[in-house]
């Protein structure tokens, strides 16, 4: 014989994860560092756009990189090449990072002097969507060569960022894709978008603007829920 | 593949309610999932499936009830459900349309819908901690 009963438990996973992003929010803040959040699909240009902005502010902002990848070692020699701090996060299986991963990151993080972090989540639409890090601005990279309608099609994800760039523009003829459509969708879910090309330089002003601003932005809470 | 990360936590917390209580056996999970938590529940169920095996929770039983997606919208003030976009049957799911439904607005805010809480579970007590437990 067994007696049978309910127990309540009322724990919310996705909650979970959150809180603990939220005590990442304060450590970086105590520290006084902005952490962004580069979310985007495999080969959209993340790295590509997080070198850029590391060498042309590295004069005036303090910044380093922590680099989540299947195997995060290819990035993390990227970033390193351009004299900022790196710590790779190894993901091996995982599609995405999330706050308990960062967290041990950080504590690997020397901070001082820095101001700025860039957090590069792993390539995917989806997976990273529901893990807050703790970070200040949350950015989602696209580009033209995965098809216009790849914003279309992850309508979570953009709602959850807090910008959207839709890079490789200097391509989308030749993929006959159109950019204007991609940020037309995107700006359904985020409230800024805009178009960006690492080999023309379009929109890049726009990026190295967004990036300084983070870096100044003033400390307190999350805005997004 | 998040859903094997969130399994782990699911199961990490099970256990861990089970063993406190001074349970024998974990007989059902009851889950509440957000339409817009991006778990895909087959994937979910395997994992838990496998996580659980010789543990307390062997072969128990996984249920589950969605918790729609609501919006408030920073515009005019509605509050409520999102539309959906129609897809072909053979979807996962329905698309939510994050526009306010009332003035078209992206300007919104998800309110509901991206939980994945471990709402209770059904444990079997061994008969001599039944005074404990009732």
């Amino acid at each position: 014989m067994h007696d049978v009963s309910k127990i309540y438990v009322g724990h919310d996973v996705i909650e979970a994860n959150r809180a603990l992003g939220n005590q990442n929010r304060a450590w970086l803040e105590q520290r006084g560092v902005r952490a962004i959040n580069v979310m985007g699909a495999i080969g959209s240009g993340k790295t590509s756009l997080i070198e850029l902005a590391i060498e042309m502010l590295k004069a005036e902002v303090g910044m380093a990189v922590m680099a989540g990848d299947v195997i995060a070692e290819f990035d993390s020699e990227r970033f390193r090449r351009h004299g900022v701090r790196v710590v790779p996060l190894n993901t091996g299986k995982e599609c995405h990072l999330d706050a308990h991963l960062v967290q041990h990151g950080l504590q690997e993080l020397d901070l001082d002097g820095v101001e700025l972090l860039f957090v590069e989540n792993v390539g995917n639409l989806i997976c990273p969507s529901d893990f807050y890090l703790g970070e200040h601005l949350r950015v989602i990279v696209v580009s033209v060569t995965e098809g216009d309608d790849i914003v279309a099609k992850h309508p979570v994800i953009f709602k959850d960022a807090d910008v959207a760039i839709v890079n490789k523009v200097d391509l989308a003829e030749l993929v006959s894709a159109d950019p204007d459509k991609m940020v037309r969708d995107a700006l359904a879910g985020v409230p800024r978008a805009f178009k960006t090309s690492v080999r023309t330089g379009e929109g890049i002003q726009e990026w190295i603007q967004l990036v300084r601003e983070t870096a100044r932005q003033a400390p307190g809470p999350e805005q997004r829920q | 593949m998040h859903e094997f990360s969130l399994a782990q936590s699911v199961v990490e917390t099970v256990l861990q309610v089970a063993a406190q209580h001074g349970a024998s056996a974990v007989e059902e999970v009851n889950l509440e999932v957000g339409e817009v938590a991006l778990v895909n529940m087959q994937q979910l169920e395997w994992h838990i499936r496998m996580l659980t095996q010789d543990t307390l929770a062997d072969g128990a039983r996984l249920s589950w009830t969605s918790v729609p997606a609501t919006i408030l919208c920073l515009e005019c003030g509605y509050q409520g459900e999102v539309r959906h976009r129609e897809l072909d049957p053979s979807s996962h799911w329905e698309m939510p349309i994050f526009e306010c439904p009332a003035c078209e607005s992206p300007n919104t805010r998800i309110l509901s819908g991206r939980e994945l809480r471990i709402v209770d579970i059904q444990a079997r007590f061994p008969q001599e901690r039944e005074a404990d437990n009732a």
